[in-house]
């Protein structure tokens, strides 16, 4: 059921070129976002993978136009929905597609339900706002909404508070907020690290029902390899505010080329068969605001020589969509 | 609720007793009023006389016990200075308390609101610099000094304003901007307001709410605010009891304004200790009040509480 | 594993009472946190404790670290009732039983350097000249893969691997013979919590530790553990050796919660169980196997008698009648 190919249209529906978003900060200015491209078709299931600050987060807030202010600031780049640059739109043109095109489920159910406002509130505000339904019809699409993420008796728990829920019950509020206006985009980030393991089966599972029903465009930001086994067909590996390395995810499963994502690969242990050893990266992932000359990670990197260190290193093509920026590639 | 309500105000009546007892033998450590009250030649007769009268030649206890009796029936004693009733002062003067109070907290909330809202909305920049010096300024200055600084001016130099005492809306206008200004109605409100502001608008339910194509008015007006206000609704509730309480003896007396407060002060002075304990009690039922609006307000923002 | 246990727990049972009023509050009822838990730790052994939040498993090991008095039952270090002990005995097994914690940030006073966070527990319990204190910490220190002169640092100029190493070497200074890990690798990075794992395994080789670990993700669970019990709602559920439990899992919980499991690479089948509901409150058990609301086994005999942990083969215990 997961990694069933998605075929690429001629524009795809989203399409990132060039992301640069900046921090500017006492220490010096943090590349938290430094040169990101990427696209996501119709109906497809992004994966976007890589240890905290590596940008994989900051991507998707940018993607948003929501990165922390005023310190954070995208300074350069293409962010094309549906061929229209989203960096260009004024800032109430930009809220049109917030909520309402591109839509995001947070990391910690706990925390991004507002403690004061119902439920039902709180679901009801995007739809009133981009569907301009009111009343009755407003309190049915929000009701449907809690339904299509298979909430028992939502036209009750409309009116409940979020503390009165479960963690797994508030994140499925959480994505029922996201998908009320039926969005194009869905970015989930880290939404299912918090859940407890059965509790993110089911919600993984929702969110592949929804998906397959709507034919929703999905990028899964995540730490966890094994969501984007299950769940992706592509996937990019981000490293110090970079992809290093993109390709399918049955393709960067089995051959992948960049050492980090071998290495990162090779340092999860496994459920389904024994190791004796795993395999650990060495070192520290680098702060941002001083990054190492050359490849960023050629610090920690088996592979590294001197070239390494001097020059950054190319995007090379491993085999059609699959690339990996790197001098000293790992042979497939 | 209701449950909760009874125990609040069981626990509000301890409290209110042990603050008599308190006020009651502080009262009486400062010394005999009838030494300030009996003519210097009066006769050792006449003293005694005149304390039988008073019932201070009883012992403490009974003295005690009588304030409490009648206190529970609504006879607070006569002023032992002018032999009115002190029930009937407090009548008089706490409105004219009452009124100052509450211009002062609407004058210190209208500009604290707002100030401590944009501070942190547009937080490190001028404005936000500008509300901090000035919360700085107005805990920093003393009121007494504030008042008489701005009696020299405007009733003084400019003769714009009266000196003094209550009357028409000019009365109010020294006053009311000095216990407004000093003191910490305004600056701990914007300090409160700004910090809790901050916390609030760094949530994730914030970013979420940004998320949904809220505009950032919504965002920080109806989503930010309401959490924001929890911490500063306690406050406000318990500094406006003091605010009566302590704040309003010093600015009464500077500007004769017919309070309380001043009623307080001159209590002391004159060592009339029916009217001192009167006084302190009402303001300590005041502060007591104040706690059981809050946390009522409390639960009306937060429903983390109301269904506790 | 045929040696005397170093630890072991006998129907260990925690419950909280909940109260309600507020001047003379009642009990109202009890959280059976706890409810009832048997096992044993072995010398040398990784056991661990697996299973969702609220399962019970964190109480438990606060129970042995005694910072919380059991309801009732006991647990025995060395066939001696730690919560009998006292003066001397107490202090031997405080210097004996260390632990890991998740968050490794939260139990380091930020003012204080490294050096003399790891000689704490040294100065407690030894009469160490100054001189060869300085020189345990800098053994200590390298045997968790760090420079001695770090000692001089502050928690803050280390990263979140590197304080957990120094919460390892902290809870090694006395020479335990059981360290309890709590989460010990959850708060870390995909890439650094292999290199907390592996160094974990190599103190165990080097000095014989028994660990006891608490986890609630399933893969670093079977990468470190020799024996494995599955808790829900304050009870074992089934106990097993790692590899007995993920070829042969019994229970239906233990197999929903595999199946629930991420693959480590994409096209791996597994059976797609997907649990109804949730959790129950520990307050409100259903009658009966409290698992049975949600297992998809379960049969009507379920909600009457509360099924015992049972053995099905060596080794290999059930807390289910029907499986």
């Amino acid at each position: 059921m997961t990694t069933k190919p998605v075929a690429q249209g001629a524009t795809p529906l989203l399409q990132v070129d060039d992301l640069r978003t900046y921090f500017f900060t006492r220490w010096g200015v943090v590349k938290s976002v430094d040169g990101v491209s990427f696209s996501v078709g119709r109906g497809e299931i992004f994966g976007l993978v890589g240890e905290s600050g590596c940008g994989k987060s900051i991507t998707c807030l940018s993607l948003m136009r929501l990165v922390p202010q005023p310190a954070g600031k995208i300074v350069g780049g293409r962010i094309l929905f549906e061929g229209r640059d989203l960096l260009k739109l004024g800032e109430s043109e930009m809220r049109r597609y917030r909520g309402r095109h591109i839509s995001i489920i947070l990391q910690d159910p706990m925390t991004s339900l507002n403690p004061v406002f119902t439920v039902g509130d709180q679901i009801a505000e995007p739809v009133r706002l981009h569907q301009r339904a009111r009343g009755r019809d407003l309190w049915d699409r929000a009701a449907s909404a809690l339904r299509l993420l298979r909430i028992p008796d939502p036209e009750t728990r409309l009116g409940d508070y979020p503390h009165q829920m479960s963690g797994g019950m508030r994140q499925r509020v959480v994505g029922a907020i996201a998908l009320a206006c039926e969005p194009h985009v869905l970015i989930a980030d880290e939404a299912t690290t918090a859940l407890d393991a059965t509790i993110q089966a089911q919600y993984l599972a929702l969110l592949q029902e929804v998906h397959e029903k709507k034919g929703l465009s999905i990028i899964f930001v995540t730490h966890d390899f094994g969501i984007v086994a299950k769940m992706c067909h592509r996937v990019a590996v981000m490293y110090a505010g970079k992809i290093v390395e993109m390709a399918s995810v049955r393709e960067l499963f089995d051959h992948p080329a960049h050492p980090y994502t071998v290495a990162l690969l090779d340092a999860v242990p496994p459920l389904d068969y024994r190791v004796e050893r795993l395999a650990s990266i060495e070192g520290q992932p680098p702060q941002l605001y001083k990054l190492p000359s050359g490849c960023s990670f050629s610090p920690r990197c088996p592979r590294s020589d001197s070239l390494c260190v001097r020059e950054s290193p190319p995007q090379v093509t491993v085999d059609g969509g699959h690339w990996a920026t790197c001098w000293r590639l790992v042979d497939a | 609720m209701q449950r909760y309500i009874l125990f609040r105000l069981v626990q509000a009546g301890a409290t209110l007793l042990a603050v008599s007892l308190v006020v009651f033998i502080l009262a009486r450590l400062t010394g005999n009023p009838l030494d300030l009250l009996m003519p210097i030649d009066s006769t050792p007769e006449q003293y005694a006389q005149e304390s039988q009268r008073l019932g201070l030649d009883k012992p403490l206890y009974v003295q005690f016990g009588r304030f409490l009796v009648n206190s529970v029936q609504a006879d607070l004693g006569k002023s032992i200075r002018t032999g009115r009733p002190v029930l009937e002062l407090l009548r008089q003067r706490f409105p004219n308390t009452m009124k100052l109070g509450l211009s002062a907290m609407a004058l210190a909330l209208a500009i604290a609101f707002p100030l401590g809202i944009l501070a942190a909305v547009r937080r490190g920049s001028f404005l936000d610099g500008a509300a901090r010096t000035t919360a700085v300024f107005g805990q920093s200055l003393p009121s007494f000094w504030v008042g008489i600084l701005l009696l020299s001016v405007f009733a003084g130099t400019l003769h714009l304003l009266p000196a003094g005492g209550a009357g028409g809306l000019k009365h109010y206008l020294l006053p009311t901007v000095t216990l407004a200004l000093t003191g910490f109605m305004l600056s701990g409100v914007v300090r409160l307001l700004r910090s809790s502001m901050l916390d609030v608008l760094d949530s994730e339910y914030v970013k979420l709410a940004r998320a949904k194509g809220l505009s950032e008015n919504v965002v920080v007006w109806k989503h930010a605010l309401k959490n924001a206000l929890i911490p500063v609704v306690t406050f406000v509730g318990f500094y406006f009891a003091l605010l009566l309480g302590g704040a309003s003896v010093v600015v009464e007396t500077v500007f004769a304004w017919p309070g309380v407060g001043r009623l307080a002060y001159e209590a002391v002075m004159w060592r009339d200790y029916p009217v001192v304990q009167a006084v302190v009690l009402l303001l300590a039922t005041l502060l007591v009040a104040a706690n059981l609006v809050v946390d009522i307000l409390y639960a009306y923002l937060d429903p983390r509480v109301r269904y506790r | 594993m045929t040696a005397a246990p170093i630890l072991e727990t006998t129907d260990l049972r925690k419950y909280f009472p909940i109260t309600k009023g507020l001047a003379f509050s009642r009990v109202r009822g009890w959280i059976k946190a706890v409810d009832g838990v048997n096992f044993d730790i072995s010398p040398g052994e990784t056991f661990s404790l697996v299973g969702e939040s609220g399962c019970g498993k964190t109480t438990t090991a606060r129970i042995i670290l005694r910072l919380e008095p059991p309801t009732s039952g006991a647990v025995r270090f060395r066939g001696q009732d730690i919560y009998a002990l006292s003066g001397e005995e107490l202090k031997a097994y405080r210097s004996s039983v260390q632990a890991v914690f998740q968050d490794p940030w939260s139990s380091m006073n930020p003012r204080m350097r490294i050096g003399p966070m790891v000689a704490e527990p040294l100065k407690y319990s030894s009469t160490m000249s100054p001189g060869d204190m300085k020189s345990r910490v800098a053994e200590l220190l390298e045997q968790v893969g760090l420079e001695p002169a770090q000692a001089n640092l502050y928690p803050h100029e280390f990263s979140g691997g590197q304080r957990q190493r120094i919460a390892v070497a902290r809870a090694l200074a006395l020479k335990p013979s059981l360290v309890v890990l709590d989460e010990p690798v959850s708060a870390l990075d995909v890439s650094i919590r292999a290199q907390i794992m592996n160094l974990l395994k190599d103190l165990q080789g080097q000095y014989g530790l028994s660990y006891l670990l608490i986890a609630h993700h399933l893969a670093t669970v079977r990468y470190m553990s020799h024996r494995i019990a599955v808790m829900y709602v304050g009870k074992i559920v089934e106990m097993a050796e790692t590899e007995e439990l993920f070829s042969r899992p019994v229970h239906p919980y233990t197999q929903a919660l595999i199946s629930a499991a991420l693959p480590a690479r994409p096209g791996v089948e597994r059976a797609e169980i997907i649990l109804r509901g949730t959790v129950p409150s520990p307050v409100d058990l259903p009658p009966g196997c409290r698992f049975h609301p949600r297992c998809p086994q379960a049969h009507v005999r379920c909600s009457q008698g509360e099924p015992e942990l049972r053995e099905v083969s060596p080794g290999h215990y059930v807390c289910c009648d029907h499986c």
